[in-house]
């Protein structure tokens, strides 16, 4: 995958400096072909049959794509895979919606509860999501908002809010203020500054944030388990713990392992695409090549 | 600028952020801190339905002997899970910043795990890695003549929380080990370059220059890996069985679902709300504690991301 | 396919009925109500039923209710079904719909749901012995199973019938019928003694015994203890904070037995280590002959043994000395509860037994390989071997005789008996950490 573009960059080869290297070298190749054997256990466990699964005879009789025929179809993976794609999709931008202007302000201006308010996003960025569910779940019993789409999307808009701000508040604080200066000068409205000029500038950092958060809530569990019981409104990856519960009466091993790949599948494309972007969502955008 | 334009717009930009944010954390949390004093049927139950049980909670909780392994299994996890993924991560941090050839290539490899679901993950260390007869790990120590390790009992119950944590490590170093090759890329080389005109070896600039920058980047991590353990559930749920939880790996956050949910086993005892707000509570109490002992001792480092 | 499948159902069902009036007592046809009840006419149930399954949408249990439920609102045009397939999940939820006044008709297994929500349901006795259009005009107490029925009273603890039941399971120990008579054994053991004969034929003709995985490892030595001492006793043993009872001499001597069981060599080298499903898969690829679990675990590993594999299954055997012998067996089902609030009780009540009874009953058994509810359907193939176990249970015991009523105590239990079971202990470690786990030192 990556291979192709560091072979472009092939420096002259410094004998003395491989032989330096080489430990670490040995580290990394055998770290990540023990990973290699683990992953392809995966993928080849989706393409056989339960028996051979479980006797170490995988892919023995040949492929079963009929494996991925039964998850996506039967298993209702297609489903899931919907649902995931609309919280991840809606609950990025309601996240940014809500977080980049506070952010910015919290940033850039001085006013009486500027530091409650930051003090209180650290606070609860560290807040376990525990703390928050038993109420909101009762919440959600109370005016019937269970199993319905827009209450998890809801959720993780707002519970992604601290996270967000935190993260863009940094970003901001790095962007230099002469362009508001400048845009203050032309008469520019503060609201029109932000969304004309910084929000702009921001854009790396929104990305990055963006796609840190997508994977996220692509892979959310915990709150799909608690919200989210009816397999109507189930996102991908309790959707995958919901079909183990079924493995208790119909033992469809095999299935189960498909049914992983077309939830790893999108989010590997994705990978291989937007690594590098990912990366950098996680050490807030200082990364270099 | 024009005052009254600036207050609207403040007030246009943070209101909304607010409201979501006392929407989903301030209200939940007094609403938890409450319950915990309370004998609750049912996390549903209306307050009136409440009786008020005063530090009951708390005292039923600590007199538990499974409650109280399952802090015992939360320190295990934040202490040696802690210190094993933060050293590994470092180890390919500078490994990968030593100038190594596909660094990206590398360096997205590692981090691989950390997108794929650990259901998916969980079951193919059970059920492959760490399978008895022919799993990967009983293979590859047979091929080293290994037998006393090629035999070793990996998912039986005196060696589930080893099982789980290497499992669970083995994803989790990539996402430090990125935190950490940011932060080391921030450092000027030419520091680097002076240190080695000063004849100073890898290892000694690495003591010396590299790990004294860390401090402030140690702090975040620190941060994130006692939150990620406080909320560690989801492993611990995929290495017990269908039907039962194993004592072993409870953490708290596992032993506050069940009770206050119930699973197959406990189905059929009564439910107490009241206890798992109480977990909760002293799960954040727990957090409390912990952030105060690190800005302690990180007194004078700014959070870096 | 879906639709014609539903069509030859329709089709097969609409048979059935026309079968059923014409060679009932009464000789009208099923759609007219008898006289002199109130039973309302075939034709003209209305309504809605709010339904919170037990069951995924994927699992095989789901396909047959939604074919149920298309022919029943064929049947009857004005009904109106809606169903959350909710999975397992149904247990965390179901109370807070229920006080919500969302739902008319769940279900889970018997055990988990009865004791805990008999407030919340309908006393089905009335309906049950009147007469029910859905049934062409007989009562459902006429084609209920009484086995299943006591077992329903039992579990609802009150006065008063409170589930329909379906699917029932029944635990027994299982086996690989062709390797006992491969190793001569003809007789299947009935007291422990036996038993141990058995293991240590089994063991001389080459097989290993038995099996445990973390999923069911709990039963063997609850059984055991079950058999000698009875339920009263075990609940206080795992509930007594004194902790004295786990000196008593049964206690010991059953968790001598389960160390004996290693000690000899009739477990799999693997009991200690194997994870749910890794020790019935043991028993279904031939490398080892008994498991202790329920009807269901033949389900479970069809994807593994085939149609073919020759199944046995024995209840627990007795040791000497029992209060209980192996009459004593736990029966497990679904049970389908109508809810007290539900906005038409009768309605839910014609759905649920429409679909746990005849045809659907049969459609039940065959595609999710269970036990059928009605004793006179034909049992699948694979599942007669269980036939003897279930109709000699007199009395039924809930699952592992209720050693699992004190959650704090189950998940400590659970890894010690695995650990005795699989060689990595000896019976008074075993005892001194229980004890200490109910006890609190």
């Amino acid at each position: 995958m990556k291979k192709s573009k560091s072979v472009k960059e092939i420096q002259p080869l410094n004998l003395k400096k491989e032989a330096r290297l080489l430990p670490g070298y040995i580290i990394l190749v055998l770290w990540v072909l023990f990973e290699i054997a683990l992953l392809s256990w995966i993928v080849g466990a989706s393409f056989s049959t339960t028996k051979e699964i479980f006797s170490n005879q995988m892919l023995q009789s040949g492929l079963h794509f009929e494996n991925y025929i039964y998850s996506w179809t039967k298993g209702n993976m297609g489903k899931y895979f919907f649902n995931s794609l609309i919280y991840a999709g809606f609950g990025v931008s309601g996240a940014l919606l809500l977080s980049a202007p506070c952010a910015y302000a919290l940033s850039r201006f001085k006013f009486f509860y500027n530091k409650a308010l930051t003090n209180l996003l650290v606070l609860f960025l560290s807040i376990p999501q525990v703390m928050v569910v038993l109420p909101l779940y009762s919440i959600a019993v109370k005016y019937n908002l269970l199993n319905k789409h827009l209450t998890l999307l809801v959720l993780y808009i707002c519970l992604n809010v601290p996270f967000c701000t935190f993260f863009l508040l940094n970003f901001f604080a790095t962007l230099s203020r002469t362009f508001e200066e400048a845009a203050a000068v032309d008469g520019c409205s503060p609201i029109k500054t932000f969304f004309k000029i910084m929000l702009p500038l921001a854009q790396p950092g929104i990305i990055t944030v963006g796609i840190f958060l997508f994977v996220n809530i692509w892979n959310e569990f915990f709150v799909a388990m608690i919200f989210a019981t009816s397999s109507d409104v189930r996102p991908l990856a309790y959707g995958l713990y919901s079909l183990i519960q079924a493995m208790s009466t119909n033992g469809k091993w095999a299935e189960l392992f498909s049914s992983v790949m077309i939830v790893v599948i999108p989010t590997f494309i994705l990978y291989l695409f937007l690594s590098e972007k990912i990366i950098a969502g996680v050490t807030g955008g200082g990364i270099k090549e | 600028m024009k005052s009254r334009s600036r207050n609207i717009m403040i007030a246009v930009f943070t209101i909304p952020a607010m409201i979501a944010i006392a929407t989903v954390f301030v209200y939940p949390v007094i609403r938890t801190i409450m319950m915990s004093f309370f004998t609750i049927d049912n996390v549903v139950s209306r307050m009136s339905d409440w009786t008020f049980a005063g530090v009951s909670n708390y005292v039923q909780l600590i007199q538990t002997p499974l409650f109280r392994q399952t802090w015992v299994t939360f320190l295990k996890i934040w202490v040696f899970g802690g210190i094993v993924i933060m050293c590994i991560a470092m180890l390919f941090a500078v490994i990968l910043t030593s100038g190594v050839r596909g660094k990206s290539f590398w360096r997205a490899a590692i981090y691989l795990p950390n997108i794929i679901s650990a259901v998916a993950l969980a079951n193919m260390w059970i059920h492959y890695a760490y399978n008895p007869n022919w799993g990967l790990f009983h293979n590859i120590f047979s091929a080293l003549g290994l037998e006393s390790l090629a035999n070793f009992q990996w998912t039986s119950p005196d060696h589930l929380f080893l099982a789980m944590m290497v499992a669970y490590c083995f994803g989790a170093v990539g996402y430090y080990m990125l935190i950490y090759i940011a932060e080391i890329e921030k450092i000027p080389q030419d520091i680097f370059e002076a240190a080695k005109i000063d004849g100073s070896s890898g290892v000694h600039s690495f003591f010396h220059i590299t790990l004294p920058l860390f401090r402030g980047v140690f702090k975040t991590t620190i941060t994130l890996w006692t939150t990620g353990t406080l909320g560690f559930y989801i492993w611990s749920q995929m290495f017990s069985s269908n039907r039962d939880a194993s004592a072993q790996i409870m953490t708290p956050m596992y032993y506050m679902i069940r009770t206050t949910f119930g699973d197959m086993a406990s189905a059929h005892t009564e439910t107490n709300a009241g206890l798992g707000a109480a977990i909760c509570v002293m799960v954040m109490l727990a957090a409390g504690l912990a952030f105060a002992l690190i800005s302690r001792i990180f007194k004078n480092d700014e959070f870096t991301f | 396919m879906k639709k014609a499948l539903s069509l030859v159902m329709a089709l097969v069902l609409a048979l059935g009925l026309v079968a059923c009036g014409g060679t009932g007592s009464s000789s009208q046809p099923a759609s007219t109500p008898a006289s002199g009840t109130d039973a309302p006419e075939a034709g003209s149930l209305s309504g809605t039923i709010r339904y919170a399954s037990m069951w995924s949408e994927t699992e095989a249990q789901a396909d047959v209710i939604k074919a149920a439920i298309e022919d029943f609102t064929a049947l009857y045009p004005d009904v109106e079904i809606t169903v959350d397939w909710m999975g397992r999940d149904v247990r965390k939820t179901i109370q807070a719909g229920l006080d919500a006044g969302q739902y008319d008709l769940w279900d889970s297994p018997v055990d988990a749901v009865l004791p805990n929500y008999t407030d919340y349901g309908y006393d089905l006795t009335e309906l049950m012995a009147a007469e029910n259009p859905v049934l062409g005009g007989k009562t459902y107490n006429e084609v209920a199973n009484p086995t299943l029925m006591e077992a329903v009273k039992d579990a609802g603890g009150a006065d008063g019938v409170y589930a329909v039941p379906y699917t029932p399971t029944v635990i027994g120990i299982f086996y690989n019928k062709d390797q006992f008579a491969e190793a001569g054994i003809t007789k299947e053991p009935t007291t422990w003694d036996e038993f141990l004969a058995t293991c240590e034929t089994l063991k001389g003709a080459g097989f290993t015994p038995m099996s445990v995985d973390d999923g069911y490892v709990i039963l063997t030595f609850a059984s055991y203890l079950g058999r000698l001492k009875g339920l009263d006793f075990i609940d206080q043993l795992v509930s007594d904070t004194s902790g004295a009872l786990w000196d008593d001499p049964a206690v010991v001597e059953a968790a001598e037995a389960m160390q004996e069981l290693w000690d000899k060599g009739y477990m799999s080298v693997n009991s200690a280590s194997n994870k749910y499903p890794a020790g019935q898969n043991e028993v279904a690829m031939g490398n080892a002959t008994m498991y202790l679990v329920g009807s269901y675990m033949l389900n479970e590993v069809k994807e593994i043994t085939g149609d073919e594999f020759n199944w046995g299954c024995f209840a627990f055997p007795a040791p000497e000395g029992s209060e209980y012998g192996i009459e004593v067996n736990t029966i497990g089902m679904q049970a389908l509860q109508v809810a007290k609030n539900a906005t038409d009780p009768e309605l839910a009540f014609y759905f649920a037994t429409f679909f746990t009874t005849g045809e659907y009953d049969k459609m039940m058994s065959e595609q999710t390989n269970s036990i059928p509810t009605a004793s006179d359907t034909e049992w699948p193939a694979m599942l007669e071997c269980a036939k003897g176990v279930l109709n000699s249970t007199t009395v039924n015991v809930p699952y592992g005789f209720g050693i699992q009523s004190n959650a704090d105590f189950t998940p400590i239990y659970k890894e010690q008996i695995q650990k005795l079971m699989g060689g990595q202990t000896d019976a008074a470690s075993f005892l001194a950490a229980c004890k200490s786990a109910v006890t609190g030192k």
